[in-house]
Order: structure tokens, then sequence, then C-alpha cells
């Protein structure tokens, strides 16, 4: 009968095992060469001669104690779902350290396959492994193979078969450590062995190892016999002591030296080495790559490359995924009538859901990026550079690549920076380095500083700009520093890491890898994107005017029209209000883009009188000298048509400003006016900030409606910067407290999502509150600061 | 013999024919210089710090050699057993490694 097999892949990180894991089963995962990426158990499946044999990719680990999350959940996998045998992916040319974790698993003694590895890579360094003679040595089968190309991988699964064939009984080897080592674990195991609380888990040697070796995950099993603990708790007490006094080592470090004892007495015998520690390749790149000097410099051209190569190669994407959301919100108003549907369906949805799948080039090139600079090994060299520098504010080396992407050189995305911070092993650094990412500067942030500084700072853009992005850096790091020391307070987690020799990422990794990160952020603009777009777009338009108020915007507007209508001047070519409409739709025709020089003569103009008044008012407009074409009737009109155009615009915007200050976000601007009147915050900017949340180029757009500016776009930023600058109550110290507010404050809500994502929701509320209060904090200082000092005034 | 480290003050001139003096020290390997070479002697660090060390194959009697340093002098990198390690001062200071310091005297 064909049974169906279990096995376990295992290995150390850069073993080469999600290759191997993606070469068996085809499946897609992530494969990179920083140390420890893979946290997680995936499942695949492969079909070999008749049977099938389920995958289950372990973490990449380097031994098998409970200290780390990977070991335990590798651990837990073994003893608990028994799987039918562990392939070990070992490599070749690093066989000593490779081998302690396979060591252990003889230890514990399920079936074991070692697939030995990049035995091209070793070859090529004069590292030559005699497989059989390694295989004798070890007691364990070992296939020599080439994952990369495919080699050896039909081998190593006819011994997978072989072995499953064989006794799944667990046989725990027995090394040994020494004379004192030895004798205590005999006597902790005869200690397990009379009672049962273990049961058939855990073999009772290995217990007794892992005892000594401290692994507590090993003691809280075995203290629930009290009496039990106690008495092996003595012989390890004795023994610790016995040890420290002769030879000043704990048990635990007595026990790792004679497996490696162990493993160097085995590896002597079967490699040969051709050429003795010669500088090999990687080596040699190292030297220049993290050479003192030129090592920084070109990280700082290789980081500002990836930035350029993200956001440029990614314009185009992103302009395309606009022009099709714009087409679909044109689509859903041509079909669905004006209204709160067309609204919800084009303001709402389409705005906020599209806004975030905007993001997905940007995205993708990003984490592109990213998959060769871990595949390629660069970026263990990156976080080996900078450790000293972000060690001190409470981060790691790999934090750096979060903050650059995030807007380190102004104009990057926080969302593909809380991403890039999965490249973080230890939580509390990670999660430290998720909660300041969103006080760089984004690339939405830009629009509000341009409008800001063009308005009270103009003389000096650029300085203004560099001074911000200095301090965003300032603002992070240091915010990392009191986040380590206050609520992600802990040990200082040992830095010891392996740098990777150097390997040519494959283009199929590497597009694997893109591509499970990206597919994992669109799906959430599916979901949780989807809701809260809703609920935003619910604040900013509801409860809105009421029918009182809208009356009176439309009878104003009727009242522009019948005047216009009834005007001396315009009666004669303008007879009802379709031709008004008609007007409108040639006017705004041209207003996107005027007729140049093969604008049609005066003669064929008469034909059609619509079109003459359209043509006589874009002249006008633009004041080009066209307008000499015209007789005085048309030109006339054309002059009243205008002039009712900018009431009923002017009237419009009335209305718009009306309607927010009546939604809930107004009315939340207004309440918090009493929280934001040291700052010197109005309604208006409250409500503009509030619509931040959604994303904060909306700051711009919602502060020039706030203003009665009307849909502010980049052309019309200048008249926002013109009517601020009018404004007596905003003063330079304003602005500037402003533009800190902003660059603080709540991150947009995508960001939030993502944080939330990445580390829990518990996380992503602290970071709106916590980014509130040091936003707050900071801004309260400057404003009363410049009040007091009379700075900016 | 292990001997322990003594700095030779700068004022020293003298050539005393060119005798050699084999001189086995055991320093940290946070004092050792880049591209030198040792062999671990101890290691000194418990716990999870110690078990990290060790389980990357930093244990006594393993050849070591200096590879270089970060650009702030901290993290140290290390070959050993064939590989690449990266380990801060801190760490570093708690592996004891012998030395040879051979000097034309």
């Amino acid at each position: 009968m064909k049974r169906n097999v279990t096995i376990a892949l295992s290995g150390n990180p850069n073993s080469g095992k999600t290759t191997v894991f993606n070469a068996l089963t085809g499946a897609r995962q992530h494969i990179a060469n920083y140390p420890g990426v893979t946290v997680e158990k995936k499942y695949g499946a492969v079909f070999h001669k008749g049977h099938e044999i389920e995958v289950v990719d372990l973490p990449g680990t380097y031994s098998l104690t409970a200290y780390s999350l990977e070991e335990i959940v590798a651990r837990d996998f073994l003893v608990n779902e028994k799987p039918d045998l562990v392939i070990d992916i070992v490599d070749a040319s690093n066989l000593d350290r490779n081998l302690y974790l396979a060591v252990q698993f003889k230890e514990l003694g399920i079936p074991l396959v070692i697939a030995l590895n990049m035995v091209d890579v070793a070859e090529s360094r004069g590292i030559v492994v005699d497989h059989k003679q390694l295989s004798e040595l070890l007691e364990v089968p070992v296939v020599p193979m080439v994952a990369r190309s495919k080699k050896g991988l039909q081998e190593l699964l006819d011994k997978v078969l072989e072995v499953s064939r064989e006794d799944p009984e667990w046989r725990p080897a027995t090394i040994s450590y020494g004379r004192d080592i030895d004798e205590s674990l005999n006597q902790i195991r005869s200690i397990i062995e009379r009672s049962d609380i273990l049961g058939e888990k855990y073999p009772s040697r290995w217990c007794a190892l892992k005892f000594l070796e401290g692994d507590s995950q090993i003691r809280e099993v075995l203290r629930k016999d009290a009496s039990l603990v106690q008495e092996i708790g003595i012989i390890y007490r004795n023994t610790s002591k016995h040890i420290m006094d002769t030879l000043e080592e704990d048990p635990e470090g007595i026990i790792s030296e004679h497996r490696y004892g162990y493993i160097t007495g085995i590896t002597k015998k079967c490699v040969k080495r051709r050429i003795e520690s010669r500088l090999n390749l990687s080596d040699k790149i190292d030297k220049v790559l993290t050479n003192r000097i030129i090592g920084p410099l070109l990280m700082l051209v290789i980081l500002y490359i990836i930035y350029a190569f993200t956001f440029s190669a990614s314009e185009a994407p992103v302009l395309w995924f606009e022009a099709f959301f714009d087409a679909l919100k044109a689509g859903i108003a041509s079909v669905v009538p004006a209204g709160n549907l067309q609204s919800l369906l084009v303001s709402g949805i389409i705005d906020g859901v599209g806004g975030v799948l905007g993001f997905v080039p940007l995205i993708m090139f990003m984490f592109f990026a990213i998959a060769i600079m871990e595949d390629s090994g660069y970026m263990a060299r990156v976080a080996y550079m900078l450790d000293r520098v972000l060690r001190w504010f409470g981060l790691h080396g790999n934090s750096v690549m979060a903050l650059v992407v995030s807007g380190g050189i102004s104009g990057g995305c926080a969302v593909p920076g809380v991403m890039a911070a999965r490249t973080l092993k230890d939580p509390r650094e990670r999660i430290a380095t998720l909660l300041v990412v969103p006080f760089m500067n984004c690339g939405a942030k830009l629009p509000i500083y341009a409008v800001l500084i063009g308005a009270f700072f103009s003389e000096d853009k650029a300085r203004m700009l560099f001074i911000l992005t200095l301090l965003s850096w300032a603002f992070a790091l240091f915010a990392a520093k009191i986040i380590r020391a206050t609520v992600l307070k802990g040990p200082k987690t040992p830095f010891v890491m392996e740098l990777p020799p150097y390997r040519m990422p494959t283009f199929r990794g590497l597009l694997i890898h893109t591509w499970e990160r990206t597919w994992q952020y669109i799906k959430k603009a599916g979901t949780v994107i989807l809701g809260f777009s809703i609920i935003l777009w619910v604040m900013m338009t509801f409860p809105g005017l009421s029918e009182k108020q809208a009356g009176s915007f439309q009878d104003r507007r009727a009242e522009l029209t019948d005047s216009l209508l009834s005007s001396a001047d315009v009666r004669e070519i303008i007879t009802d209000g379709k031709d008004l409409a008609e007007l409108e739709r040639i006017y705004s025709a041209y207003a996107q883009k005027p007729p140049g020089g093969d604008a049609p003569h005066a003669e064929e103009l008469e034909k059609n009188p619509l079109r003459a008044l359209a043509l006589a008012a874009t002249s006008l407009e633009t004041g080009s000298a066209l307008s000499d074409r015209f007789d005085t009737t048309y030109l006339k009109a054309a002059s009243q048509y205008l002039i009712y155009r900018d009431k009923l615009l002017e009237t419009n915007r009335l209305e718009q400003e009306a309607a927010l200050k009546r939604t809930i976000a107004g009315w939340l601007g207004r309440r918090l006016e009493t929280i934001t009147r040291p700052l010197g915050f109005d309604y208006r900017i409250n409500i503009a900030l509030v619509g931040g949340f959604a994303a904060k180029e909306v700051v711009v757009s919602t502060l020039g409606t706030a203003y009665s500016l009307g849909e502010s776009d980049s052309e019309e930023a200048s008249s926002l910067a013109e009517r601020l600058k009018q404004d007596p109550t905003w003063t330079p110290l304003l602005a500037f407290t402003l533009l800190i507010f902003t660059m603080l404050y709540v991150p947009c809500f995508v960001t939030v999502i993502s944080i939330g994502r990445e580390s829990s929701w518990g996380w992503a509320g602290f970071s709106i509150v916590f980014n509130l209060f040091a936003a707050y904090l900071v801004s309260i200082v400057i404003r009363q600061g410049g009040l007091v000092l009379g700075i900016g005034t | 013999m292990a001997c322990h480290r003594e700095r030779v003050s700068a004022g020293v001139f003298s050539k005393a024919g060119g005798s050699r003096v084999h001189m086995k020290e055991v320093i940290k390997m946070r004092e050792m210089s880049n591209n030198e070479t040792g062999i671990i002697k101890k290691i000194s660090s418990f716990g999870e710090m110690g078990r990290r060390i060790r389980e990357m194959g930093l244990v006594p009697e393993t050849p070591i050699q200096i590879q270089g340093r970060a650009p702030l002098k901290d993290p140290v990198a290390v070959k050993i057993r064939d590989y690449v390690l990266t380990l801060r001062n801190d760490e570093a200071s708690h592996i004891y490694v012998e030395v040879d310091r051979t000097k034309n005297e």
C-alpha cells in the first residue's frame, strides 16, 4: 500500500532551505539571505513515485533550544506532530556550524536525512566533503545536492521514501559530554524515567540534557511534579558548582563545547581542504563594501539608488492606476445620479480604496529592491555598519531601511516603510521602528509643506525643507530612544549575526519574494481599508447642510442664472438654460485645452454663436490676441458670462465650506478648538487635520475647502498660500507650528492599519495616541516658546 | 606560555640584533587588531548571550581571524569555521583568545 509521508524541512538560516522548499513544492515562499526571515511554518506537497509527500517548512534555526520563538516553533512541531522524518539542509561550505543543528536532531532521535547543499560553492572555495564518510560517521543518510540548479533533488526524494519505509521508532543518539555531565545526565534520566510526566513525547536523556542546558520549556513541563524537579534541581546545582569550580564554565557551555568537539572530530576526517584560509570572493567584496570610509559612502549611494529607483520606476504605473481610478469614477458618476450614493461610491470607496491600491506599484518596487538587498546578502552588511549608531537609539542596523523608505529623504511613504521593518527580528526593535517611521517626511506631507513654506518662508524654501528633513530624523530617533526606555524597555538583545556570503539573487526568487509581500498588502485594501474609507467619508459628509441652507444656495444660483439670462448683452446669444449648459460644456473644454493658432475664423463662428462666445470668453480670460476677432456684442456677453461664472463658483465654495462645517468632522474640529487653542489652531485647521487622517494630502484640500477656495489642486494651492498670507491670524509662527504638527501627528490610516497588521491593534492604537501626544507636546513648546520670545509673530 | 599583555612604550628604539621572542598572549577578542589570528581559549559569558556565542561555533580551541570592523569600530566581524560572524564589542569582551605576539627585538 502506498502511504503518504510527512517530512519537515529544517536547517540554518542561509543554508538554502527556502530554495529547496520552492524547488520541491513550487510553492510561493519567502527566500532571504538575512538570517531568520521565515517565522511562519509553511506547507507544500510533492508527488514522487506515486507517493504524496507533505513538506513542512520549519523556521531556519541555528540550534534547537527554547530560547527563540523560531526554535520553539520548530521543536514543538517535531515533538507534537511527529513527522515521518526531518530533512536537515546543511550548507557544505559551512559544515561545522550547520552540523550543530543536525547533531541535536540525532539526539532527539527523529529519523533524519541530511541534504548536503551547495556542494558547488564549497568546492569553489576548495572545500571537498566526502559525503559517504560523513554519512558513516554520523550514521545518517547524506544526499549531496545543489538546490539552486535542482541537482540531487530526485535522489533526495528517493532517500526520503527509503527512510520513511523503515522502522519509524525514534532512536536518540548518545553523545558524550565528559564525565561530569554524563554522570549527571544518567542520574537525571533515571529520575525522569521513574515518573511518567513526560509520557511518550520526549526522549528521557534528551530531556535531561535540555534541563542541564537551562531549557525553559522542558523545565516548565517538569515543574508540574514538584518533588521530581526538586530532586533534579539538586543534581543540576551540584554539577553546576563542580564545573564552575574546576573549569570556570556552566553546564550549558560545556555541552555546546563538547558538541562542537564531536563535530570537529567528524569534519576533520571527511572534509578535504585544497587551499587553507584564503580570502574568498565574498571576503574580497566585503573589503570594499564594509570599508571604513568607502563602505558608508557606498551605502548612502545604494540607499539613495533604491529610493530613487522605487519612486521613479513606480511613477508611470502609479499614474496608470490613478488614470484607471479616475476613469472608473467618471464611469460611475455618469451612471449613478448625483447624490449621496454617487458621493459614497466616488469620494468614499473609490477614492479610499483606490488611493490605497494606488500605492501598489510603489510598494512592489520597494519590495523588489529590498528583496535584492536581502537575497544578495547586502542587508546584513547594512545592519552591521549602522548597528553602532542605531543601537544608541534602541533600534537595529536594519531599521535604517524602514526610516529611509518612509521619507528619510523627503518624499517617501510610511506604508512601504512599515513593511520594510519586517526584516527586523527582535520584536521590541521592530515595534519601536514601526512607531517612529510615521515621523518621517512622506510624500503626502509635501503639499502641506509646499503651501506653508511658499506662503511664509518663501525666501529660503530649500533650507526650510532641509531643516524639516533633519527635524524628522531627530524626532524619529529620539522618540525611539524614549520608547525603548519606557514602554518597550527590555534587556539588550545580543547582536550575534552572520554575514552570509554574497550571492547573486535568482530572478525567480526575487519575484516570489516581491509578489508574496505585495499580495499581502493588496488583500488589506479589500477589507479593513474599505471599511475605514466609508467611515471617513461619512465623517466628512454628514449630516451636511440643512434643507433650508441648501435651498438658499440653490436660490442664489437660480438668481445668478436669471440675472445673466435677462441681461441685454447676453439675451441675444444665450436664450435658455439649455444653451447655458452647452456653453459651459464648450467653455470648460476650451479651458482645459485652449484653441491655438488654428482657431476657427469669425465667419465660421457666426454659424455657431455659443462656440464663438466660449472662444471669446477664453480669450478674455487668457488675454490672448484672439479677442480682436470678435465684435463688441460677443466681448460684452463673454465678460458677463465670466462674471456670472465666478459668482457661481464662489457660491459653490461657500456651500462647500458651510457643508463641511456641518459634518461630524466639522463638529469635531470645533470641539477640538478648546484643546488646540494653545497651538493657535482654529476649527478650520482642525477639520483639515481630521481629514488628514485619511491621507495627508487631504490636509491641503480640506484647508482649501475650509477657507472657501474650493478643491485645491496644485495650481490653486498657490491661491491658498495667498489667502493664508493675507489672513491676520496666520503668522510664520503658526505656520511653523502647523508644519511640525503635521510632521508628527497621527499616521494616515493606511499606515495605522499596516502597523496593526505588522504588530497588533494595540500597538496601532498606541501609535495614534503616542504620535498625537508627541505632536501636541512639541507644537505647544514651539508655539508658546515663539510667543514668549516673540519669534515669527 | 601565555603571558599578560603589556603595551610597549612608544619610546623604545632598541634593535637587539633581530632576536625573535615568541610570545603567546591571551587577550580579549575586542583587543585584537584587524586580520589578526588566534585561538579561542575561554568564554566568560553565560546565559542567553553565552549560548548565542557558543552555538554559533565560538568555543574554546577554535581558530579565528578578525575580518574587520564596522565603520564606527563596533561591531567586529570574525572569520570562524568557514563563515563570517559579527558581534558587538560588548560580546567580544567576553571571549579570550590566544594570539601570537612574536616580536623582533
